[in-house]
């Protein structure tokens, strides 16, 4: 049974989608969703808040990928924050520090 | 979650000497670049390959046992490397920028334990931007119609990025064995297009390396390897005090056994990227090229994260998602139904009970009769009351049905006390008996601590009388409903024959021993045998969704509800090791045609 869970909110600045559990390719449906809400709100930023995820894999940073390249067809910035060590590692070997902002 | 790895038991790739041999520790690099090793906290340089000099214009000794800041040129590089690079954290993405000696190298950093390794390659001023390259790929993969149209897609646009003769996308069966499932080429070198290549090709420790390193890069097969000269002794090497683990790094050497393969069949450069899914290598794109070929950095970047859109497409266009979903619905039905009727039978027996036998209430006590007949209908075969009543088999519809959708098995049986019933289209009775009292002997243990649930899609390799009812049962999922009776559900899988036709004779071993090590095979003609004996593999899902389901049926039959802790094992004598049977075929095609067909993927 998947433990991932996501929740969108919002500040003036930021759309803020907050994860925990494990985020793969089972998963994606449940991230597109709300992934696609934060694309339509107001705020230009659009964080993505992984301090409670303990898991990302290859086929996430994948998807990732193209979160970020519909993001920048909407004009919108996407970052990654709050990553654990073990996630920070597959968005190093994934390089998505190339394509979008992590901190 | 309970960690169910060991249920797992499909039948694993044929085992090799030189597949753990540590090839990620080989004390030397490919001299298309420079790598220096040095202390996390201190920056201190403890390695350095002896090409420095000639690629760098600098001097071992001037390099080791000092910052390798100091090589930086500018002023501005060196303050960046200085303030993104904590013991602990590379804070910019790859590749830095460093200038030494007036030549411009593009550094990539990470992290090996205490260590950083430093893998510095010559600059390419006329390579495309990465930004542009990337935007082509991820356009590219973002939305296409099928998965034919993906994989075809995948291929032409690594091929157009890396300028490579051929890229091959290339998937592995649950033994590692490949196939060719898609291809871009110039128009004239052949075909690979569907040939399978065995899982000899690619040692476990290399298919173990894909999982961490996304890339193998080798440019050049006929560039002498680098040896590494350190502050320690023994140059780094795997049987050196302090070896160099290369696992991350493009730079490490290639095998000597793998450079003559890749002579014999005239390749000279050859590059891959892994596909992973879910902890495991599905694939590769393999690209060949037929004279030394240097692919930038960014580059590869860029192909490395196309595999990953890759995986991630596939794995949404596949539906991957949608069917755990709908087998975890199919589970939950399962489980309710049969937790609601034991309710129910609970409640009627009690009621049947206390009936008081008044003949005014015939009509009301035949009612109660008919009520309780059609519960035990949905009941009894998960949760037996009286297991001699048990039916010798069971259409496959209602529970029955869902009982098989769940596993996306073709039959399945149920044991309670030596009674059987069968469901769909499972094997004899008396098969699935001779199949049940292996259970604790040549089959692992489903009682004591073990994870209760075990499956092989090849059970004829360890139970030899399971190869008369291959055509049902090929491969099998059993899990307890009692962990202190003989009760098991069982799910069957037919065999599934493939027609393959191999990259040479799978049968052979692919490395022999020679003179000077290890010589690769040297026969790549085309090998016409099927795969034989074996059912689909079972994964992971499988076995969840049967220890999911074991679970409620234990937790239910137990007299409070509750799920009852396993007994420890007793002690036994050991058993005996089953033989295990070659899951190939045993004839070759007579004639194979003369193509000649070649090795990918090998580290």
């Amino acid at each position: 049974m998947s433990d991932f869970e996501i929740t969108l909110t919002a500040t003036d600045l930021a759309s803020i989608l907050a994860t925990k559990g494990t985020l793969d390719s089972k998963v994606s449906q449940v991230f597109k969703t709300k992934s696609d809400k934060a694309l339509e709100m107001e705020p230009k930023n659009i964080n993505v808040d992984f301090k409670n995820l303990a898991v990302l894999d290859s086929s996430a940073a994948g998807m990732l990928m193209f979160f970020n390249y519909a993001a920048k067809t909407k004009g919108k910035l996407i970052s990654i924050t709050n990553a654990s060590p073990a996630v920070q590692q597959v968005l190093n070997r994934a390089n998505l520090g190339k394509l979008l902002t992590i901190r | 979650m309970r960690n169910l790895t060991a249920a797992l038991r499909n039948q694993p790739p044929a085992e090799h000497d030189y597949d753990w041999a540590p090839i990620q520790m080989p004390g030397s690099i490919q001299p298309y670049g420079v790598l220096l090793v040095a202390d996390a906290q201190t920056r201190r340089v403890l390695f350095v390959s002896n090409n420095a000099a000639a690629m760098l214009g600098l001097k071992t000794a001037d390099i080791l046992d000092k910052s390798y800041l100091q090589l930086c040129g500018s002023d501005r590089e060196r303050r960046f490397l200085s303030e993104n690079i904590a013991a602990d954290t590379i804070l910019f993405p790859n590749p830095a920028r460093m200038t030494i000696d007036g030549k411009s190298f593009d550094a990539v950093f990470h992290a090996e334990g205490k260590w950083h390794l430093i893998q510095l390659e010559p600059t390419d001023p006329t390579a495309a931007s990465y930004d542009d390259l990337s935007l082509r790929a991820t356009t590219e993969l973002f939305d296409p119609p099928t998965v034919e149209e993906l994989n075809n897609r995948a291929v032409r646009m690594i091929r157009e990025v890396t300028g490579f003769d051929r890229v091959m996308l290339y998937r592995f069966d649950s033994r590692y064995n490949g196939q060719v499932i898609a291809e871009a080429g110039k128009p004239d070198i052949g075909s690979f297009l569907g040939l399978f290549f065995p899982s000899s090709d690619i040692g476990a420790r290399a298919r173990n390396l894909y999982l961490e390193n996304f890339t193998r890069y080798i440019p050049d097969i006929s560039g002498a390897p680098v040896s590494l000269s350190g502050i320690y002794p023994g140059g780094g090497h795997a049987d050196s005090a302090h070896p160099v683990d290369m696992s991350h790094a493009n730079l490490r050497s290639v095998v000597p056994c793998h450079v003559t393969y890749l002579q014999n069949i005239g390749v000279k450069a050859s590059m891959s990227f892994s596909i992973n899914v879910d902890d495991r290598l599905w694939g590769l794109f393999a690209c060949h090229h037929y004279e030394p070929k240097t692919v930038s950095y960014e580059k590869r970047v860029v192909c490395e994260q196309a595999a990953m859109m890759f995986i991630f497409r596939l794995a949404s266009m596949t539906s991957s998602a949608a069917r755990h979903a709908r087998r975890q619905e199919g589970l939950s039905r399962l489980t309710s139904s049969v937790t609601v009727g034991a309710a129910l039978r609970r409640r009627l027996a009690s009621l049947s009970q206390d009936w008081t036998g008044d003949p005014a209430s015939a009509t009301a006590e035949a009612l109660l009769a008919k009520a309780i007949e059609a519960v035990e209908a949905e009941t009894s075969l998960l949760l037996p009351a009286d297991p001699s009543q048990m039916p010798a088999s069971a259409p496959a519809s209602g529970n029955q049905k869902l009982l098989l959708d769940i596993a996306e098995a073709d039959s399945a049986a149920i044991i309670h006390h030596g009674h059987v019933t069968r469901i769909g289209d499972a094997p004899s009775a008396m098969a699935i008996y001779a199949i049940a009292s292996m259970f604790g002997r040549e089959l692992p243990d489903l009682q004591g601590t073990g994870p209760h649930v075990y499956a092989t899609d090849g059970l004829s390799a360890v139970v030899a009388a399971a190869d008369d009812i291959k055509d049902r049962a090929a491969g099998i999922m059993a899990a307890a409903l009692s962990l202190d009776a003989p009760s098991y559900i069982l799910w069957f899988r037919r065999e599934q024959i493939v027609h393959a036709t191999w990259a040479g004779n799978p049968a052979a071993d692919a490395m022999s021993a020679g003179a000077e090590g290890l010589n690769p095979r040297a026969s790549f003609e085309a090998w016409k045998q099927d795969i034989r004996n074996l059912s689909r593999p079972w994964d992971m899902e499988d076995v969840v969704v049967a220890d999911e389901l074991a679970t409620v049926l234990r937790a239910i039959a137990s007299p409070d509800g509750m799920v009852r802790p396993a007994k420890p094992p007793m002690p036994r004598p050991a058993a005996p090791v089953p033989p295990v049977r070659p899951a190939t075929p045993p004839a070759p095609a007579p004639n194979g045609s003369d193509r000649r067909v070649i090795r990918i993927g090998q580290r």
